[in-house]
């Protein structure tokens, strides 16, 4: 039995009461640290298949989600060929935890830090949805040489704009809400894009909010630098092996009141939550080991799965990892 | 001395309701603001008349038709003045419904000709709301072509979802999406009908703001671009090197917030002659840099336009040198 507060973390997710690729990594870790600690029997055996059913749970409240398989295949992998008894096991397991939850706090702080060196005192950034790394990037740019001023999409069909423009405001900077629709004619007067991600595939290409790749086109017809702020655990290691990052679409009523699709049987709603945004239109992926191109990608992934190049493709199944 | 008093109420109301862009179709608004203008005449005077004639230009100046047909209607009081107030009534209302009778006619030319660009089983991109936009599609469905239409919801304003409600009550299957989803949908469009503010000398079209992203990213996916509208949309003071104003909500614009947020929301954009495959009147079917020519042979070479106000002024002059 998987207690109960485990279980409403599960339900958050899949609500999305809990939004953002980090968010929903750290709810879904803090959940396994929440299981590991509640569990009661003393046989270790049945402690690892309890946290992997937990695990499992977690994993398949967003079929699509990157952050949410890395992070807890992540955590349970400790228990991979562990021996020794239920305190043993669990004490790797809130280990695991632990690391996982400092290195998200980390890997912001170093993003925000790096990320900061790529903008300018007096630029003029756009920014789209509400990502926490783009923010802290901005945020922290802002402290060290001042920016002019933010625009920020109202990011349709959420306003996800309206927590950035928040966010950014209590951040001391000037911020400027925007239509999504404007993005093109307010690009003449921005100097640098910087965006989030929800997952970057092995070719280096951003999978981000709806209306990301429609930004980058834009700020390639001028020639503004784009940037992406993402820890490497977006990185996508399935699509190493070929797998596609599959694009979520969600409900109608979301755009439209559910009541008038009901009245007009011809009229339908198409609500993508994802685009994917090629590595060509991408300058810069800012993450806590640095500044890549987009085209190194598949090193970063390297690194983190530690295969070698030429090796077998890292054995990674959707959900939860095999042991 | 056009200034000197307020106007009345339900005039006040028509030109706020033009200003910030209530009535949904450019077409529509310029119908209101004659009807008004004739209505100014047989109730108010031609004081009320000529002070209106500034004040609807004033309040929508990028619209090329707004000015075209007040233009018309301010030559038709010119040369009625001689008669006194009773000819000019006459004469104002005739030009009127002659105005109004040219524009149905123009609507319906054009969409006959467009309408011969659409193919059977095509998927079609289009947004806001327009007359033209809307009798193109319908005239291609009542001559035997299958459509599928997808519509931008156009915010600020959102006229893309009276538009598909209309055309999927008309038989046409129409889907929604948000402004951001237009390149992600962009691969499976077959044509793109945009709809238009004004036209410039350089066959530039002004339309609803993220009419130019959806030209962006047809442009880079190479789907075929058309604009539908009335060659009186055709702006002439731009072949003398007049720039096309795009006015900026300055009130807030619908959105979930409690607080008063810093906001831009310009009501047109641009798109470029270059993103624009033909432009399509009820004078045939031209290449963008053929307006030129267009504007040449409506306007002469250089057009010689007296402006709004001063034409006013001239009525009001030549009704009072008879008097």
């Amino acid at each position: 039995m998987i207690p109960e507060e485990v279980l409403r973390v599960a339900e958050d997710i899949r609500e999305m009461r809990v939004r953002g690729a980090s968010r929903i990594a750290r709810a879904a870790v803090e959940a396994l640290l929440l299981a590991a600690e509640k569990y009661q029997g003393s046989d270790p055996g049945d402690f690892a298949l309890y946290m992997r059913r937990v695990a499992e749970v977690l994993v398949s409240t967003r079929p699509t989600a990157v952050t949410l398989p890395n992070a807890v295949n992540y955590v349970v992998s400790a228990l991979r060929g562990a021996r020794g008894s239920v305190e043993e096991l669990r004490g790797l397991v809130v280990e695991r935890c632990r690391s996982f939850i400092s290195y998200i706090d980390s890997a912001l702080d170093r993003i925000a830090e790096i990320g900061s060196r790529v903008l300018s005192s007096g630029d003029v950034v756009l920014t789209h949805c509400n990502s926490l790394a783009a923010i802290k990037v901005i945020a922290r740019a802002h402290e060290r040489k001042g920016l002019s001023r933010v625009y920020a999409t109202e990011t349709r069909p959420r306003f996800q704009g309206l927590t950035t423009y928040r966010m950014l405001s209590q951040a001391g900077v000037e911020v400027v809400l925007i239509p999504d629709s404007a993005v093109r004619y307010v690009m003449r007067e921005v100097d640098k894009v910087v965006v989030g991600a929800d997952a970057i595939a092995a070719n280096g290409a951003v999978v981000n909010k709806i209306g990301t790749s429609l930004i980058a086109l834009a700020a390639r017809e001028r020639g503004v630098d784009f940037y992406v702020a993402a820890e490497t655990y977006k990185f996508s290691p399935y699509t190493l092996i070929g797998e596609l990052v599959e694009i979520e679409e969600r409900e109608a009523s979301e755009v439209v009141p559910a009541d008038l699709l009901a009245k007009h049987p011809l009229l339908s709603v198409r609500n993508p939550a994802f685009d994917v945004t090629a590595p060509e239109y991408v300058t810069g992926i800012i993450t806590e080991l640095g500044v890549f191109p987009p085209a190194a990608a598949a090193l970063v992934l390297r690194e983190m799965y530690r295969s070698e190049p030429g090796a077998e493709a890292p054995a990674l199944v959707r959900g939860v990892e095999e042991e | 001395m056009l200034e000197a008093y307020p106007l009345p109420g339900e005039y006040a109301r028509l030109v706020e309701d033009v200003r910030r862009g209530r009535v949904r179709s450019s077409t529509e608004c310029v119908l209101r603001a004659l009807d008004a203008l004739a209505q100014a005449l047989e109730g108010g005077g031609a004081q009320l008349f000529a002070r209106l004639a500034v004040e609807v230009v004033r309040a929508r100046p990028t619209s090329a038709l707004m000015v075209n047909a007040v233009r018309s209607l301010l030559e038709a009081a010119v040369s009625a003045a001689g008669g006194g107030l009773e000819e000019v009534r006459l004469a104002v209302r005739r030009r009127a419904r002659e105005m109004r009778e040219t524009l149905m006619q123009h609507v319906e030319r054009a969409a006959s000709i467009a309408e011969r660009r659409l193919e059977d089983g095509d998927t079609v991109l289009t947004n806001t709301y327009s007359l033209f936009v809307k009798k193109t599609i319908l005239r291609a469905a009542e001559r035997g072509k299958a459509l599928r239409v997808i519509v931008a919801e156009s915010r600020p304003g959102g006229e893309g979802v009276q538009l598909a409600v209309e055309l999927a009550d008309a038989g046409v299957p129409a889907q929604l999406v948000v402004d951001s989803a237009v390149r992600y949908v962009m691969r499976e469009v077959d044509k793109v009908l945009l709809a238009s503010e004004a036209i410039a000398a350089n066959g530039a079209n002004v339309s609803k703001v993220g009419s130019s992203l959806i030209a962006l990213a047809a442009y880079e996916a190479r789907v075929r671009v058309f604009v539908v509208a009335t060659s009186l949309k055709i702006s002439p003071e731009t072949l003398v090197g007049e720039l096309l104003e795009i006015p900026e909500a300055d009130y807030p614009v619908d959105l979930p917030a409690e607080q008063p947020l810093r906001v831009r929301a310009p009501l047109f954009d641009v798109t470029p002659p270059r993103m624009i495959d033909a432009i399509v009147t009820e004078k045939g079917l031209i290449a963008p840099e053929f307006v030129v020519m267009i504007a040449k042979e409506m306007y002469g070479w250089p057009p010689a336009l007296a402006s709004i106000p001063e034409l006013s002024e001239s009525f009001l002059r030549a009704l009072g040198e008879r008097g």
